[in-house]
């Protein structure tokens, strides 16, 4: 069996793992330099991180729309 | 010590930026490519910390053209690249390290510290003036024993001054490498700042040893108008 991904679906992963990784870097940041802060630097870390996390939902949505589209659609191998 | 971050999401450059703050460095931003490889090129960074994917000019063609022209600055590379040939590609085009987005701050500081002890800047981790010390690692300063205790940005500036020890440093040098390019370098901060130092270096010993050099700007361990 085949385990290579072909290359339509390298191409998606890369996307996607970059959609991922640039709001987890900063979610992951935000928490981080958060522990010990004033309290409004903490109300600004929380801030980023809801919207980071947003930026993550967006990306499990649109993942979610791939998948509906390639059901209907199959992608060739 | 001086970091310029090009990093084209703004948030995470913030949040960078605020991080190495916090320790001390100077650090100055850009979300642009164009813009972060002038700044590169105009001032005099001890680390570029440098995104891949920038609008713009890319990270690789910034990086090719910047160790054209200084050979010697530290770069450290973020991406979210992670393939083999990806960081073989960055290493030989110059890097001197790469980080994998996601990445932990405590891990992108970690590595930014071994960048720099690692031989662009002098090796001494304690910086000595007659009797006065500044340990850089244990962030710690001492005079004739006694503990001296520094602001953030005082500590800087004795660093600074330190490393340029029997040199005369002007005020624009040190809004450079003390504060950043965005601060307004016609503020008085450098001599009050100086004053805040003088208070807590020299006071009570008999040699002073942060000089003022008229007409140019100030001067640690050597003889000046102190």
């Amino acid at each position: 069996m085949n385990s290579e991904p072909s290359p339509l679906r390298s191409d998606v992963l890369g996307d996607l793992v970059h959609s991922l990784s640039q709001p987890l870097t900063t979610l992951r940041c935000a928490l981080e330099l958060s522990i010990g802060q004033d309290p409004q630097q903490q109300i600004e870390a929380v801030a980023a991180a809801i919207e980071q996390t947003d930026r993550l939902i967006s990306v499990v949505r649109r993942m979610q729309k791939y998948l509906d589209s390639a059901r209907i659609t199959p992608l060739k191998e | 010590m001086r970091i310029l971050i090009v990093e084209d999401d703004p948030a995470l450059a913030s949040f960078i930026r605020k991080g190495l703050e916090a320790e001390h460095y100077a650090v100055d931003t850009t979300t642009d490519g164009h813009q972060g490889r002038a700044m590169a090129f105009e001032f005099d960074y001890d680390l570029v910390i440098l995104d891949l994917n920038l609008p713009g000019a890319d990270g690789i063609t910034i990086l090719k053209s910047l160790r054209q022209v200084k050979p010697n600055i530290a770069v450290m590379i973020l991406t979210a690249r992670s393939k083999v040939e990806d960081r073989v590609l960055c290493l030989d085009t110059g890097a001197d390290d790469y980080v994998v987005k996601p990445f932990s701050f405590s891990e992108l500081s970690a590595r930014v510290r071994a960048l720099l002890r690692r031989g662009h800047l002098p090796v001494e981790s304690v910086l000595t003036v007659r009797d006065l010390k500044l340990d850089r690692v244990e962030r710690r300063v001492e005079r004739s024993g006694r503990r001296i205790e520094l602001t953030t940005k005082e500590f800087a500036l004795l660093e600074y001054l330190m490393r340029n020890a029997g040199r005369r440093v002007t005020r624009p040098m040190i809004i450079e490498h003390v504060w950043n390019v965005t601060f307004d370098s016609t503020t008085n901060v450098v001599d009050v700042y100086i004053n805040y130092l003088r208070r807590k270096v020299d006071d009570g010993f008999e040699q002073p040893l942060i000089h003022t050099v008229r007409g140019v700007g100030y001067q640690i361990g050597a003889n000046g108008v102190a």
